[in-house]
């Protein structure tokens, strides 16, 4: 190998789909030399990149695969924990380009330039090596698992037993139900990690690198520990209905979860109550669109009821085909199997129950004791209201999923901002997908908003570099331009305190002023804009600074 | 009467991660853009302060603009919000001590809108040549 640094480039072939020899030659006249693997996007995949990489001496890597962005992500991450600078590297899909684009596209990719990274003053602190998992669901779990093998002393802490939760309010295929069991006897066995389960999290002060947490336990004593960052895995839960347009949900209206759990605990379609049901809706309503878990859900549950029972099956929904990636298929699958999807409109549409309740004797002869009524329909063409109807002997109602009662908890205690829909996952383009507003609290799996079991290992792989990028071998590197608090001017009003969007600022009580935390501040201001006693300046942007700027301007003039 | 011909300037305070590539950018292009703006680099619209902005008019110029992050892309969360509330409070008390309210404005634009934001500042520097003819006529 030369002394001098490498480009390489690891090629995906899709199980054979993409012929790579054009491509490899590309490259290869380009210097860059280049791997070959059938499927990056399977788990074997990541693990082949960071094989890859350890070891070669490599400036920037290319990696031609399909992957969605928080799997690109990851890649990148990986890249650079082996020092290979994740600016130079670049992930592309190559299945999906026209065979002519395919080339030009490689070798732009191949053609990247080397960019300069900002030098910013930085100090080194000694952190401990201790790991905080607040929750177990699956991807909570699984980044235990990964950071004890990083090498880090991991506590993991739930309110209830370990994965009890992530075992019962999910679907199973899309939890990840066996491997949970799998994880959570690896877990026990580990001996890097401490299980505290049940308990209660009763305060957590601190910042990043420091964070001092206290745990109630049921026997009724209390422990404290102090850990150098935060993993959140407290997943979510569905909400519970009382009805659905106007019908209890019982028996003959029921929620998709209770489905899969009939499914998990292999009742098979008992959930039916021992009818054979001859139409049977599954109704996706607006509070469970743009959630990918419980539409999947109640896509698989649809497919099957039509395969099992052979009944007639209606998914009724709104955009079938964008709610999530993969979607598009599912949806074809559907189609495929017989299942036919409507779409419909909340407003125009009602159900009604039957007055007499039904006794099935002859299922031939089985009256319908639901009718779906789709109103405000132009049927004939005459500009009319009409409507139709669709009877059925079973509804089933996708589920609607909100944060955990752990997760409101915690997100109260630790003060975290929480995205639109109430999950830990903010909407802002700058958090990657497991940050959070405060340095050194992540947040993997479903309690960021629903996901699969698949992206929730995604999520803790790239929480276990986001640990590993912050607490390195035990020294943080603080290297961010902060916020200072000149103490004789705070006359201590908080409004710093309520104003910092990464909580990074506390009442010392000793200098009775406000404290801003190195290790946590990010350097943007905006407690200096808006105290009013002008008593925290910004290093490198202070008010002096201002007047400085404005005085070369008017010279200017 | 043309943007070049103001009595005095006007001073864009930029937010470092988005608006002030933006205007740079537009410069690079040699997009039109009013000759008399002038940049203030900040590294969020959420630390420029109202005491910053009435000290900017103090200094002679006509006009200021508060350049942020679009909605939701703030890289410090809450800075666009914050920035936009403190300028709104600002214009209020613009009127009181003398100043006309038009005289700030609060934009967004995004590192790659150039344009858009050589867009604002042309609009701007033309209302406030605008508004400047109006009383030279009136005098």
């Amino acid at each position: 190998m030369k002394a001098q640094q490498q480009r390489a480039a690891i090629l995906c072939s899709c199980c054979g789909q993409v012929d790579l020899t054009e491509v490899e030659e590309a490259l290869q006249s380009r210097d860059i030399f280049c791997w070959r693997h059938d499927g990056l996007c399977t788990e074997d995949g990541t693990e082949f990149i960071a094989g890859r990489m350890a070891g070669a001496n490599l400036e920037g890597v290319l990696i031609c695969a399909c992957a969605d962005e928080d799997k690109a992500r990851l890649w990148r991450r990986t890249a650079a924990a082996e020092d290979v600078q994740p600016i130079m590297t670049s992930v592309i899909g190559l299945r999906d380009l026209p065979p002519d684009v395919r080339r030009r596209e490689v070798l732009m990719a191949a053609a990247y330039q080397k960019n300069m990274l900002p030098v910013s003053v930085r100090e080194a602190v000694s952190v401990p090596q201790k790991v905080l998992v607040l929750g177990s669901s699956a991807a909570g779990l699984r980044a235990v698992i990964d950071l004890a093998e990083a090498g880090y002393d991991v506590t993991v802490a739930d309110e209830e037993e370990l994965a009890r939760r992530a075992l019962s309010h999910l679907p199973p295929d899309l939890s990840g139900h066996n491997d949970v069991c799998a994880l959570r006897d690896r877990v026990a066995e580990s001996d890097r990690v401490c299980v505290r389960a049940p308990v209660q999290v009763t305060g957590i002060e601190g910042q990043v690198g420091g964070f001092a947490a206290t745990f109630a336990h049921a026997d009724g004593h209390s422990s404290a520990d102090r850990f150098g960052a935060i993993v959140l895995a407290p997943g979510c839960e569905p909400v519970q209905r009382g009805e659905f347009l106007g019908v209890d949900v019982g028996a003959e209206v029921v929620p998709v979860s209770q489905f899969d759990d009939a499914m998990a605990r292999e009742e098979g379609l008992s959930v039916l109550a021992g009818v054979r049901p001859h139409q049977v809706a599954f109704v996706v309503p607006s509070d469970a669109t743009d959630t990918e878990v419980p539409f999947m859900s109640a896509v698989r549950a649809a497919r099957r009821t039509r395969r099992v029972l052979n009944a007639d099956v209606y998914l009724l929904c709104n955009d079938a085909k964008v709610t999530a990636s993969g979607m598009e298929r599912a949806y074809r699958d559907l189609r495929d199997d017989g299942v036919t999807v409507i779409r419909f409109d909340e407003e125009t549409l009602s159900l009604e129950e039957a007055d007499v309740p039904h006794t099935y004797t002859d299922p031939g002869e089985m009256a319908h004791p639901l009718t779906l009524r789709f109103a405000g329909e132009d049927l004939d063409g005459a500009g009319g209201a009409g409507s139709w109807e669709l009877p059925c002997d079973r509804v089933f109602v996708a589920d609607q999923l909100r944060l955990s009662r752990m997760g409101e908890r915690l997100a109260d205690l630790l003060e975290l901002r929480r995205g639109a829909d109430g999950f830990l996952g903010d909407d802002n383009i700058f958090q990657l997908p497991v940050d959070t507003n405060r340095r050194g609290i992540f947040v993997v799996g479903s309690a960021g908003r629903p996901k699969t079991a698949e992206a929730g290992r995604v999520d803790a792989a790239n929480a276990v570099l986001s640990v590993q990028d912050l607490l390195g071998g035990g020294v943080m590197t603080v290297d961010h331009a902060a916020a200072i608090v000149q103490g004789e001017k705070c006359a201590l009003c908080l409004t710093c305190i309520r104003s910092c969007p990464h909580t990074a600022i506390s009442v010392d009580e000793d200098e009775g002023a406000a404290v801003v935390h190195r290790e946590a501040c990010q350097g943007c201001g905006i407690c200096a804009g808006e105290c009013p006693a002008d008593a925290i300046q910004l290093e490198g942007y202070s008010d002096d600074s201002f007047a400085a700027a404005l005085d070369v301007l008017r010279g200017v003039q | 009467m043309t943007t070049g011909e103001l009595r005095t300037s006007v001073i864009a305070f930029c937010c470092e991660n988005s608006a002030l590539q933006a205007v740079e950018d537009a410069r690079h292009f040699g997009m039109t853009m009013p000759e008399c703006v002038q940049t203030i680099r900040v590294p969020c619209a959420g630390k420029v302060e109202e005491d910053h902005i009435l000290k900017a008019l103090e200094s002679g110029a006509a006009g200021v603009v508060l350049f942020a992050c679009h909605t939701e892309n703030c890289q410090y969360l809450q800075g666009n919000v914050r920035a936009e509330k403190r300028l709104t409070r600002l214009r209020g008390l613009l009127d009181e001590i003398g100043y006309p309210a038009d005289a700030v404005l609060y934009a967004s634009a995004a590192p790659a809108e150039a344009a858009r934001a050589a867009r604002i500042l042309r609009t701007f520097a033309d209302d406030l040549a605008s508004v400047d003819r109006e009383e030279a006529i009136e005098q």
